[in-house]
């Protein structure tokens, strides 16, 4: 009471504004306490369900057998190769067995892991054999990038029912070509076109990354088959030097043509950048400027 | 009351924060040591699972659902690595994995993977990275490649193998591969099949995976034609067959056809003739012309 | 400034919401930082309008410079109006290669040889796509530039978004596509909608879409839901398979943002029983539309819940797979009279 009359004196919106911070500051912590409570549960969830994990992971170990185990029952067996089998020895071969099998099992599956990741098309049965997924995927001087997956019906003639490829790449009309009658074939030819496609995406990506302060890529399109970079002389008015690749080949990430233009005219006779021209025919364009930009020949 | 509360919240987080960490621990080592006796089982008895798989020894109750489980599981796992094999064209025998770092934002593998695709037997060591960025996205990369291939072909493809260990292109390499022994392989069929129809006309001096044919009329001798069907990788994985027709002429024969031209413009009419009707008819062609003289 | 021109900006004016236009006169750059600082956005729009005319007739702007402050509108905002696709077949030789330059002359001189009195304007847009703003007229009228139709193509897909065309010119259009983006002929493919984001982004499949393969074991564990392992679900494996159905069926993620789906039925009515609708032998003629403000995530949900049956039916499915949201089911199968929607 007597704080209260104190605050009065103060004026009744001053003790409106004490009460509304004292609101505001208890409700702050009533908050605090229930996001540490619903942590404290999480938690205690996730301990639940590590132990639970453990648990199983130490009775497989006891149910398997290590190496040197093994290879005392084969020693075993190999020595009592005429005894009648006895309850011991049943249990032990069966053990025996079970280890190889979850020893098998983990090898296939590091296979399958390895096939993967070597780029494989992971085929997937579907609809109980009348259908198939394949998945290509693309990746590019060391970079995985996307994964396009296509499902097919091979009931009866070979259809692709559905896909995420998107419409620039000619899927039908690669398909027209030889889905029917050589699906590898198909498959391979469309693998290209795909890391073509995003081979060439992925140079222009590292252009604007690395080299944002040298080249400015002044016009693409969404198949990334022409391309004009922008870069300038490093001299004072350094001029504009314009490169133009164009890729005619869908299927590669090098281009087929390579112009260089400026606005000095003699620049592109240049020895310095006919060389530089064979150059982008046969790197990378963002490996090939950089060596450029290193050079000195480009700002 | 809040006040009161939050002391014992906080040491209980603490405390659960430790034994999560703890159990994290103790889950890895279980599972690295499981994961180390079954490779080692594998390598060591490696051709003892066959026996193993198809032997049926009695089981005690409990243990038996679980092996016929396993086994169907295995089954399938082995239809589908099959099926992986045929697809993709490529035979992986071995393969083991290391885990080099792991934490929630990162981790990195050492991967070796040795197998062959038709005849070119390949070791392959890379170094897997996988980074969690922002937005959930996980950035795939390889850090580090290392690639040997075996081969009497794998002169022509050195080239193109050094310049991918360098870009670390791990899945270039593989797609140029399959294509590349497709090609070769190609090449010694179409070989082996004139080897056989005219054992006395063709030889191959290189072998049946080389790159040279030789046709020679053995009642003609000293001119010789030499079919060589070289096939090459560039860096960026386009495989380029390159045939040439090498002509060996004895020195009359050599001036009479000169007079006509023939040496000279023999190279140009071979690869026209390639174009329109294609590599073996070419050579059976060729055998046909050698006949008749 | 003419009464015409004057009258396509006071449209323009109105339909642009005040908070916009500040943003969209900056953007616009014809008017000078002093002219634009003048004007009062606090004050009634139709104060507003006037002050910006008489600016503009200061600046001797025309009709050319009015329209591109509309195109500038209508791109930052292309949920104005609704959307109708149509997809370009049979591509000649030319077609892979087309760059814009030639598209947009090809365009320009086939549109003006088919129609004589035609406004054209084009802007390409940040992510590739060329934006078409077209004022109609005809022999003896000047276009009219109150009601433009919009064309939104993105080169190299056989892709074209079209939005205020009146059945009059649709030919002519379409006419004049075909001819400048090199292909054979054009076809509706019955997908329309108010945002054209959504349209585009599930014909280019810019939506996660889930296919049925077997991942190995990413090696980074994404975070899971901490769900507790003393708690089982019952028919947790059930739920699982329908999520996973409806995933396969409508993507995963952010989906694009569809507004109806309209099925059009041409079908017997099929009744238990000896009543009379059943004995008629014409169609029974009815539409089942489904609106929703994102039907997609809609349908999904109904899926995974299980207040749709699964597999999902090709009829729901078909929207995805086929990128259309107008059907007409007959009795010989959905879609069996129409052409087809736009994949293979």
């Amino acid at each position: 009471m007597e704080d209260a009359r104190e605050c009065l004196r103060d004026g009744v919106l001053n003790h409106l504004n004490v009460l509304e911070i004292e609101a505001l500051e208890l409700s702050r912590q009533q908050q605090l306490c229930l996001q540490q409570q619903s942590r404290v549960d999480d938690l205690r969830i996730m301990v639940d369900k590590l132990r639970a994990q453990k648990d199983q992971l130490k009775a497989r170990a006891k149910t398997t057998m290590s190496l040197q185990q093994l290879k005392a029952v084969v020693h075993q067996r190999n020595e009592e190769f005429n005894d009648d089998i006895s309850e011991e020895g049943c249990s032990m071969t069966a053990k025996s067995q079970l280890s190889f099998l979850m020893a098998r099992k983990t090898q296939v599956k590091d296979l399958l892991q390895a096939h993967h990741l070597i780029g494989g098309y992971d085929v997937t049965e579907t609809c109980r054999g009348k259908g198939v997924c394949i998945s290509i995927a693309t990746a590019f001087e060391g970079f995985y990038l996307e994964t396009y997956n296509l499902e097919l019906d091979v009931s009866r003639a070979i259809q692709i029912c559905r896909h995420n490829i998107p419409p620039f790449i000619p899927l039908e009309k690669l398909a027209q070509v030889n889905l029917q009658t050589d699906l590898m074939g198909f498959l391979s030819t469309l693998s290209h076109h795909l890391n073509g496609f995003a081979g060439r995406r992925q140079q222009i990506r590292l252009i604007q990354e690395v080299l944002r302060d040298s080249v400015e890529v002044m016009e693409s399109n969404v198949l990334f088959n022409t391309i004009v970079l922008m870069c300038a002389d490093p001299e004072e008015n350094g001029r504009a030097v314009l490169c133009t690749l164009e890729y005619s080949d869908l299927s590669r990430y090098l281009p087929t043509k390579v112009t260089i233009e400026s606005e000095d005219k003699a620049l592109p006779s240049t020895p310095q950048w006919k060389e530089s021209q064979s150059l982008l025919l046969q790197t990378p364009a963002h490996t090939a400027l950089k060596a450029l930009k290193m050079k000195g020949q480009i700002a | 009351m809040a006040e009161n509360q939050t002391p014992t919240l906080q040491t209980m987080e603490r405390v659960y924060e430790a034994e999560i960490k703890l159990l994290q621990e103790e889950i890895a080592m279980l599972q690295n040591q499981q994961e180390n006796n079954e490779r080692e089982v594998i390598s060591h008895f490696g051709e003892h699972t066959q026996r193993a798989l198809t032997s049926q020894p009695d089981f005690q109750r409990g243990t038996k659902d679980t092996a016929m489980n396993l086994k169907m599981e295995l089954e399938k796992l082995e239809e589908d690595l099959a099926r992986q094999t045929k697809m993709n064209g490529i035979v992986l025998n071995e393969c083991e994995v290391n885990t080099l770092e792991k934490s929630k934002t990162k981790i990195v593998q050492q991967h070796r993977v040795s197998g062959n695709c038709i005849f070119l037997d390949f070791q392959v060591e890379f170094q897997l990275t996988e980074i969690l960025e922002e937005e959930a996205t996980i950035v795939r990369s390889i850090t580090d490649l290392n690639i040997v291939v075996d081969g009497c072909e794998f002169i022509d493809i050195s080239a193109f193998v050094s310049g991918v260990e360098e870009t670390k292109s791990l899945l270039l390499f593989f797609r140029a591969l399959r294509a590349f022994s497709e090609r070769c392989e190609h090449r010694n069929r179409t070989f082996a099949h004139f080897k056989e129809k005219y054992p006395e006309l063709v030889r191959l001096p290189e072998g049946c995976r080389g790159e040279v044919m030789v046709i020679q009329n053995p009642k003609i001798p000293g001119c010789t034609l030499s079919f060589v069907w070289n096939i090459t990788v560039t860096k960026d994985g386009v495989i380029i067959p390159k045939i040439d027709l090498l002509t060996k002429l004895p020195e009359q024969a050599a001036l009479a056809l000169d007079q006509r031209m023939v040496a000279e413009n023999g190279p140009q009419s071979f690869q026209s003739l390639l174009r329109i009707l294609g590599v073996e008819a070419t050579i059976e062609a060729l055998i046909a012309a050698v006949c008749v003289e | 400034m003419d009464d015409s021109t004057k009258q396509v900006l006071r449209q323009i004016i109105r339909r642009i919401p005040l908070n916009k236009l500040q943003n969209m006169l900056s953007k616009w750059e014809h008017l000078s930082k002093k002219q634009l600082r003048s004007l009062e956005f606090t004050q009634p729009k139709w104060l507003l309008c006037d002050n910006l005319l008489s600016i503009c007739e200061e600046n001797d702007l025309s009709m050319k410079h009015v329209t591109e402050l509309e195109i500038i509108y209508r791109i930052d905002h292309p949920a104005q109006g609704s959307w109708n696709v149509c997809q370009l077949i049979d591509p000649e030789e030319e077609a892979v290669t087309a760059d814009l330059l030639h598209f947009k002359q090809l365009f320009k001189a086939h549109l003006r040889g088919l129609i004589s009195h035609v406004s054209v304007k084009t802007k390409k847009h940040e992510d590739g796509a060329i934006w078409i703003r077209i004022a109609w007229g005809d022999n003896f009228t000047q276009p009219n530039h109150l009601k433009p139709t919009y064309v939104v193509h993105h080169l190299q897909t056989p892709y074209v978004f079209v939005s205020g065309l009146t059945m009059k010119h649709k030919p002519l259009l379409h006419q004049a596509l075909v001819l400048s983006a090199h292909y054979g002929g054009i076809k509706d493919v019955h997908l329309s909608g108010r945002c054209l984001t959504a349209l585009r982004d599930l014909l280019m499949r810019q939506y996660k879409q889930v296919f049925p393969v077997k991942h190995p074991r990413l090696l980074l564990e994404r975070s899971p839901l901490p769900s507790n392992p003393n708690i089982q679900m019952e028919h947790a494996k059930h739920a699982e398979n329908r999520l996973q159905m409806a995933a396969e069926a409508f993507g995963e993620g952010i989906l694009p943002k569809l507004e109806t789906a309209v099925y059009k039925l041409e079908t017997r009515f099929r009744e238990n029983g000896n009543g009379m609708l059943g004995r008629r032998e014409e169609p029974f003629r009815g539409v089942v539309k489904f609106a929703s403000s994102n039907l997609l995530e809609s349908l999904k949900y109904c899926v995974s819940s299980g207040m749709a049956s699964a597999p999902v039916t090709p009829l729901l499915s078909s929207i995805t797979q086929k990128g259309r949201n107008y059907f007409v089911i007959t009795d010989k199968g959905p879609g069996a009279s129409h052409t087809p929607g736009p994949n293979i």
